[in-house]
């Protein structure tokens, strides 16, 4: 209807777009192979022969070297993290995103903090939590949509409001989240649609083209207050679940107007579809549309919010403290692992490398203290949470 | 609905459901095209047997990488190092690979924004007359490496300087088409380049001129957020911006389409303040300097002429006072160009921007319907060659007899829709 070439033109389309089922499968995936490799991580660790570096590196070459790797035998036994459970810690990372945006000040507009959530989502269909923790990635997709987004904040500033938090922290995972972002960085949101929308809604409302909704039955306040409750809806469920990668923006703030309004929504699709043209065409298209918006409007409608659902919340410290034991132990540190390459790079002397893995081993013992699973919890501002 | 067979985004998606029935090979094949016109899934690596040293992101990097074969040295850059490379599996497609410096112990804030928005946008992106971004993937060494187009035949600064090439009318009407075109793209998605002049206009194989350097770029259109006003090289920035305008649209963009135009024309650049002297530009004195150029070559900017100026942020009050130059005045200046050609730099080079032609309307301007058309693509002057042009530009120049009939559908084969073929 609107956007239709544009749309199909950009990564989000190209990229980021799934089927229910290809969404599952690749996270499927993700998680078999993360689950391998951590049993992997550990075999090594247990078993601690240090000449089983050599077989890894040969795996990537020939294929039968995989064989060894494979049959990590069971003796090890680290119970790994299902799918479900990734998504939840993931979105338990989101949610921090969402909080980050509304602490910071001045407050990060809440379309950077969202293309920071769609980072964070997008990172996890090809990275484990048990390989990257959340709360290691979800600072840097912040500070990433900033600079992105054209919303300039220092680092240093950044860091300051951020209870806990080194820059280093913030910015040595920018690679590795910019490789899982396959180095696209735009996010279209259903929010300008959504503006758009409304005032064009009113527009036909006002001209007489909504039927029943007009302006003598107070359409203004009707299409203002759907409006109203798709924006929010736009801010937490599309954010929370997985729209995006479901449905395309247009599609998502239709949904979003008809779990405020359903009839609104209808009326105005078919007033819109049989101005543009009038055949069966026209009335199987609208079915489909009204099947897909709905089916669209199901998913945003079906998310809780974790805040006023005590059961999971106690899930996600389940996860959470499996997630500890789980973790790939060889991942765990990003600044360090960073550090390290840099030290690589400048001339690759051994102790240069050692020092900043003991430096950072440091750090971390001190950072340990004071988090919990969940890593540093943000510094209290008055104000927010609500909006 | 843009047309009866296009899918609205309001329909259930056709990518998805072919990936639903899609075998992982077949999908993996398609994962690793990057076509426009062929939208795919996401890494949808094949379960079996996958190397375990790596994960699925860096598996999906490793292929993108593997199809590539990186060659000599071209170039360096303020950001990057460029070489050339080839695709492995077509040796004869020659690609240019730009690799970031980066080190992250040198980087105070991570990635430099200009990168990250080069690569922003040109991921978005998708025109002939458009430096196309091939892949992007990370080398092991923590680099970024950008896939692009080869340009073996410079730049258009390099080409209006270079005093062995001759070029006429028709060649600059050509490329102007090219750079209306790209910049119609740009805003029509809402983008603005905020970077155009002649060094970033990079001549293809083809002859096509491409708009490259995105790293000032950014969209538009959204009244609430302030953009800064220090963007586009001194020489093509706007009066606004020098009046440090917070608030602007794709104005900007075309006043320096503008003076590249006039440039092509004169083989100089038309406002040009001084810039030798670097402490004077580290003060802001090139601000001065060059609204004092814009003054001789366009007019003074007043409320006369530009109502609202003198409320802009850092509006002062101009020495020189020169009337806006009139059309005898653009007609001696730029004889080549012709009275409808001069008609379009005006309308370029308004001072008001809201007085400027937009992209579309420069695309809709009589100039590309009147003598000369607009040289074929592969017959553009290029450096190194092509010395007999500047006859053959002269003598179809003004005063032949031309049919009226013959240009008619000119107008029609700079469709604005380039952008898919
Ligand atoms: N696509 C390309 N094809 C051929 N040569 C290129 C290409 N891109 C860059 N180069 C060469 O590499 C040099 C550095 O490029 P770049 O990093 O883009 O420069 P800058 O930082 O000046 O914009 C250029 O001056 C040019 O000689």
């Amino acid at each position: 209807m609107i956007e239709d070439d544009v749309y199909r033109a950009s990564s989000q389309y190209r990229y980021w777009s799934y089927t229910k089922e290809s969404l599952a499968r690749i996270r499927q995936n993700t998680n078999d192979l993360a689950s391998e490799r951590v049993r992997a991580a550990f075999h090594r660790a247990h078993t601690a022969h240090p000449a089983h570096s050599s077989n890894s590196h040969n795996a990537v070459s020939a294929g039968d070297a995989d064989a060894d790797a494979m049959e990590i035998d069971v003796d090890v036994d680290v119970e790994t993290l299902t799918v479900d459970e990734e998504l939840k810690i993931v979105e338990w990372g989101c949610s921090k995103i969402m909080e980050m945006g509304e602490a910071m000040n001045p407050r990060i507009p809440s379309h950077i903090v969202a293309t920071a959530i769609q980072y964070l989502r997008r990172f996890y269909l090809t990275n484990s939590p048990m390989t990257y923790h959340p709360k290691q990635i979800m600072t840097c997709a912040l500070y990433l949509a900033t600079k992105a987004d054209h919303f300039y904040i220092s680092l240093a500033k950044f860091v300051a409001e951020l209870a806990n938090l080194s820059e280093d922290d913030v910015k040595a995972p920018e690679f590795l989240l910019l490789q899982g972002l396959r180095f696209t960085l735009d996010v279209r949101h259903p929010m300008k649609g959504l503006a758009g929308g409304h005032i064009e809604m009113n527009v036909m409302a006002d001209e007489g083209r909504l039927g029943d909704i007009s302006k003598a039955t107070g359409s203004a306040k009707r299409i203002g207050t759907a409006a109203d409750h798709a924006k929010r809806l736009l801010a937490t469920a599309a954010q929370m679940t997985d729209a995006y990668f479901l449905y395309t923006p247009s599609q998502i703030w239709l949904a979003a107007m008809m779990v405020a309004d359903r009839e609104l929504v209808q009326i105005y699709l078919h007033n819109k579809l049989s101005e543009l043209s009038s055949n069966e065409a026209t009335t199987s298209l609208q079915q489909k549309l009204m099947s897909t918006i709905s089916a669209c409007a199901s998913l945003l409608e079906s998310y809780r919010s974790p805040k006023d659902d005590a059961s999971q919340r106690k899930e996600i410290k389940r996860i959470g403290k499996k997630l500890t034991v789980c973790q790939n132990p060889e991942k765990m540190d990003i600044v360090a692992v960073a550090r390290a390459k840099a030290a690589e790079k400048r001339g690759g002397k051994d102790s240069d490398v050692g020092k900043a893995l003991k430096k950072r081993k440091l750090e971390r013992d001190m950072m340990d203290k004071d988090g919990d699973v969940f890593g540093p919890d943000l510094r209290n501002v008055p104000g927010s949470g609500e909006d | 609905m843009a047309s009866s067979n296009g899918v609205s985004p309001l329909m259930p998606r056709s990518p998805s459901n072919i990936n639903a029935n899609m075998s992982p090979s077949r999908a993996k094949s398609l994962a690793m095209r990057k076509s426009i016109s062929k939208p795919q899934t996401a890494p949808t690596v094949q379960p079996q047997k996958p190397p375990p040293d790596f994960d699925m992101a860096e598996q999906v990097n490793e292929e993108i990488s593997n199809k590539y074969v990186k060659g000599k040295k071209l170039g360096e850059g303020t950001y990057a190092i460029v070489y050339k490379g080839h695709v492995r599996s077509d040796p004869h497609r020659i690609v240019a690979i730009k690799k970031f410096k980066v080190d992250p112990s040198q980087q105070r804030e991570g990635l430099n924004v200009d990168t990250i928005r080069e690569i922003k946008y040109l991921q978005e992106i998708s025109h002939p007359s458009i430096v196309a971004l091939l892949d992007v993937f990370s080398s092991k060494d923590q680099n970024i490496n950008m896939v692009i187009e080869y340009f073996p035949n410079g730049n258009l600064e390099e080409l209006i300087r270079d005093k062995t090439v001759s070029y006429g009318a028709a060649d600059v009407k050509a490329w102007m088409g090219m750079l209306c075109r790209a910049i119609y793209y740009c805003h029509s998605n809402f983008i603005l380049h905020r970077d155009i002049k002649p060094n970033n206009l990079l001549i293809a194989a083809d002859g096509e001129v491409k708009l490259a350097d995105f790293g000032l770029a950014r969209s538009f259109g959204d009244p609430r957020y302030q953009m800064t006003s220090a963007v586009i090289t001194l020489w093509y920035r706007p009066p606004e911006l020098l009046f440090g305008a917070r608030q602007y649209g794709g104005a900007v963009d075309i006043w320096s389409i503008g003076m590249v135009f006039a440039e092509l024309l004169i083989r100089r650049p038309y406002a040009a303040a001084d810039v030798a002297n670097q402490e004077v530009l580290a003060t802001g004195g090139g601000t001065v300097a060059q609204l004092d150029k814009i003054c001789e070559a366009v007019g003074t900017p007043s409320e006369e002429n530009w109502p609202g100026v003198s409320k802009l942020r850092d509006y002062f009050e101009l020495e020189k006072k020169i009337p806006v130059r009139d059309k005898p005045f653009y007609m001696q200046m730029f004889p080549t160009a012709g009275s409808v050609g001069v008609d379009l730099l005006m309308a370029m080079l308004k001072l008001d921007p809201r007085k400027r032609v937009t992209a579309q309307g420069a695309l809709e301007h009589e100039w590309w319907t009147v003598d000369p058309r607009p040289t074929e693509k592969e017959h553009l002057p290029k450096q190194g060659g092509g010395a007999s042009k500047m006859a053959a530009a002269e003598a179809a120049a003004p005063g032949a007899v031309t049919d009226e009939n013959k240009f008619k559908g000119v107008a029609k084969k700079l469709d604005f829709g380039a952008s898919r073929k």
